[in-house]
């Protein structure tokens, strides 16, 4: 068959050649992928070895960290729990209430907007007069409270008279722009404003509920804290009267988690916007005809949306165990104590690799360090596999 | 529980349709005001930290932050630090440009490559699938992990470098392009690689001719947001690049060289964290400096590509 050959027009060969290089180019990138995930697991295993045959699984549970010898990782495991565990609390509800109320309330109908005006008026005036009231008699500067409570109303403000296609885009874009910021700009923020703030504000709340009243929390002994050997005594540590009671410093595992908290938020309100989004308008349109009012579709809502804002959850855990400036700044590092209180200095095990890999003093110290980091990308591998299974799906279902 | 008798009439209550329950209604009108709250709990939330972010890094921006280096000056006899004036940050500026530029040229064909096959080329579901789980995976992991990675690989063997900053940065980059490519790229309609094909195109021709251009907007966008991205990291370079004061280029005596340490302005701005506040001065600026790029790039790809993408 004569080979049509018009001016401009390739070769057949040289079109199959071409064909043939884009194909390996895109199947090289394919490949480059899979090795980059392989290599990290086999160089990590590989760099800890040693450890992993010195102390084995009993890594997870001794408490050791003498900078030459032994380890043991279990300080730093609670540390990372546990900040990430109070990140959740903190962050999910804010979350979700945001991303609920840039789904659901803001295009409900005009009278909601109303109710929205006069709910928030009245509780940003009282958070003003709290803490104006506050500041005023305690004599504190109180400074950052005045000014959440100013950013508080001008927000509230522009929500009352801003029109409904703007003010979605406007406030998805501010939230969204929390996730652009870099970690240590929370790091610094975090110690030089939300330190302060906690101990502040916070502290007294928390001394007020399990110190002066002690005896009201103080449910069953775990056992006893600050052995001391010579007097053969120690304090006894009741759970949660022991497990909340403020201490001296304020760069302790509470803070970490709170402004952990302050960056997952984003994460997990995005995604829930776009889990809510795709929920079929009959759920919502079922609930109101027979006669529910805004919340109880809300939560019908919410509960067809369940799979997607835990995989939304998850991945702000995911996000929440990896993250490292912001706590090396905050958590205080102290690895070697058990975690009893989250008022204490702790340590994540970013924050361990963050502060002591640079400069390891031994080997075997630079090998338990890879394998605590081994330890921290499995468990993170883990998790966002999970997110993914349970989020993407309704991704996809979107897309069709 | 006793029915609370309705102050207005049943009349009233035919034509709304609302419940005249009270529990509901109150309820009704706490959730509203809560939802309302946390929502402006976290756009406040950001209003705090970039207000206080201006505030304290406006007052010691000068430029000499731009033009200037921070000297430490070592008594030679014994090798202690004698002195350290905080000038400015200038070579950490052209260390963290030149970083950014070379972990894109790794990382952004990387991840078109793989994105385009995922979207193109994939034949095989199982293998298609099993690559979009690694890459969404890689995408999770932390950062600091990535950086000792490259520390076992590039540091150990050789020394720290500017190397094996630039590839552990490339390693962030990678996944996060090939990601938003592939999305992307599934949004070209099915309709003009058909037409394509149906005027005579061979298979690389409707991608680089058709598909590509078309997905170009996109693909751009994803880019920048994770150079955006990668332009804050601080935890990967911390141990593979070291520290210094050279520039990069320039008309000085010594510089920094991509085989040697090398400066960069996160970890500069990091190890300024332990100084007394009248020196974190500098280290708010540079944080200025560093944030206005970031959000800027961000905002600026967020806003024009607001059609683009399915979210608003």
């Amino acid at each position: 068959m004569p080979s049509l050959y018009t001016p401009g027009q390739s070769s057949r060969t040289l079109n199959c050649v071409l064909d043939f290089l884009t194909t390996s180019g895109a199947v090289a990138g394919m490949l480059a992928i899979v090795t980059m995930l392989v290599m990290l697991v086999i160089v990590l295993l590989s760099g800890a070895w040693p450890a992993i045959q010195k102390f084995g699984l009993s890594f997870f549970w001794t408490s050791r960290w003498d900078k030459t010898e032994n380890f043991g990782a279990w300080p730093v495991i609670q540390g990372t729990l546990l900040s990430s565990f109070i990140a959740l609390v903190v962050a999910v509800p804010i979350s979700v209430g945001a991303a609920v109320f840039l789904v659901r309330v803001v295009p409900s109908v005009r009278g909601v907007r109303w109710q929205i005006a006069r709910g928030f008026v009245a509780v940003i005036l009282g958070a003003v007069l709290f803490i104006l009231f506050n500041a005023f008699f305690s004599q504190r500067s109180g400074g950052i409270a005045i000014a959440l409570a100013i950013g508080l109303a001008t927000c509230g403000c522009t929500i009352a008279f801003m029109r409904n296609n703007h003010l979605i885009a406007g406030v998805s874009f501010l939230i969204e722009l929390l996730a652009a910021i870099p970690s240590i700009t929370y790091g610094l923020w975090g110690i030089m404003v939300m330190v302060p703030f906690i101990h502040d504000y916070v502290d007294p709340i928390f001394t007020w509920i399990f110190v002066t009243h002690k005896t009201w929390f103080q449910w069953f002994q775990w056992g006893v804290v600050n052995y001391n050997k010579f007097t053969h005594k120690g304090e006894p540590f009741y759970f949660p009267a022991s497990f909340f009671t403020p201490t001296a410093t304020s760069n302790n595992i509470l803070s970490a988690g709170l402004i952990l908290a302050v960056m997952i938020t984003p994460i997990i309100s995005s995604i829930t916007r776009d889990v809510l989004r795709v929920v079929p308008k009959d759920l919502e349109q079922g609930a109101y005809g027979v006669g529910a009012t805004w919340w109880q579709a809300t939560k019908v809502v919410l509960s067809y949306s369940k799979m997607g804002i835990l995989g939304a959850v998850i991945l702000g855990l995911g996000r929440a165990l990896g993250e490292t400036m912001a706590v090396t700044t905050i958590i205080g590092s102290v690895v070697d104590k058990p975690v009893y209180n989250i008022f204490q200095s702790g340590a994540t095990i970013s924050s361990l690799l963050a502060s002591e890999f640079p400069s390891p003093l031994t080997d075997m110290h630079r090998q338990s360090m890879v394998y605590a980091a081994l330890v921290l990308l499995l468990v993170t591998m883990l998790i966002n596999g999970a997110a993914r299974i349970m989020v993407i799906s309704i991704g996809r279902r979107e897309r069709k | 529980m006793s029915q609370v008798s309705p102050a207005i009439s049943i009349q009233d209550h035919a034509f709304t349709g609302r419940p005249y329950n009270m529990a509901a209604r109150v309820t009704n009108a706490i959730m509203i005001s809560l939802c309302t709250l946390c929502a402006l709990l976290a756009m406040s939330l950001l209003l705090l930290i970039v207000g206080y972010l201006i505030y304290k890094g406006t007052s010691s921006l000068n430029w000499a932050l731009f033009t200037q280096n921070n000297q430490t000056i070592t008594d030679p006899q014994t090798g202690q630090v004698v002195n350290s004036i905080r000038a400015g940050l200038q070579s950490g500026i052209q260390g963290t440009l030149v970083l950014i530029g070379l972990s894109s040229l790794f990382g952004v064909p990387v991840g078109i490559a793989c994105g385009v096959y995922l979207a193109e080329y994939s034949r095989i579901a199982w293998l298609g699938n099993s690559v979009r789980l690694m890459v969404d995976i890689l995408v999770g992991v932390p950062s600091i992990i990535v950086g000792v990675l490259f520390y076992q690989l590039v540091v150990l063997p050789y020394q720290l470098s500017a190397w094996a900053g630039a590839a552990a940065l490339a390693f962030i980059m990678a996944p996060i392009v090939a990601r938003t490519t592939e999305e992307m790229l599934r949004l070209v309609p099915k309709s003009y690689r058909e037409a394509s094909i149906g005027v005579g195109a061979s298979r690389y021709q409707t991608l680089f001719r058709v598909v590509l251009p078309a997905a170009s907007g996109g693909i751009i966008t994803g880019v920048m947001l994770a150079v955006a991205r990668v332009a804050g990291e601080t935890a990967p370079l911390l141990f593979t690049l070291g520290a210094t004061d050279c520039n990069v280029w320039g008309s000085d005596k010594n510089l920094a060289k991509l085989s040697d340490q090398f400066p960069s302005l996160t970890v500069k701005i990091w190890q300024s964290f332990d100084q007394d506040d009248q020196q974190k001065g500098q280290a708010w600026a540079g944080m200025l400096v560093l944030v206005s790029m970031i959000l800027v790039l961000n905002a600026g790809v967020r806003y024009f590509s607001r059609n683009k993408m399915t979210r608003t």
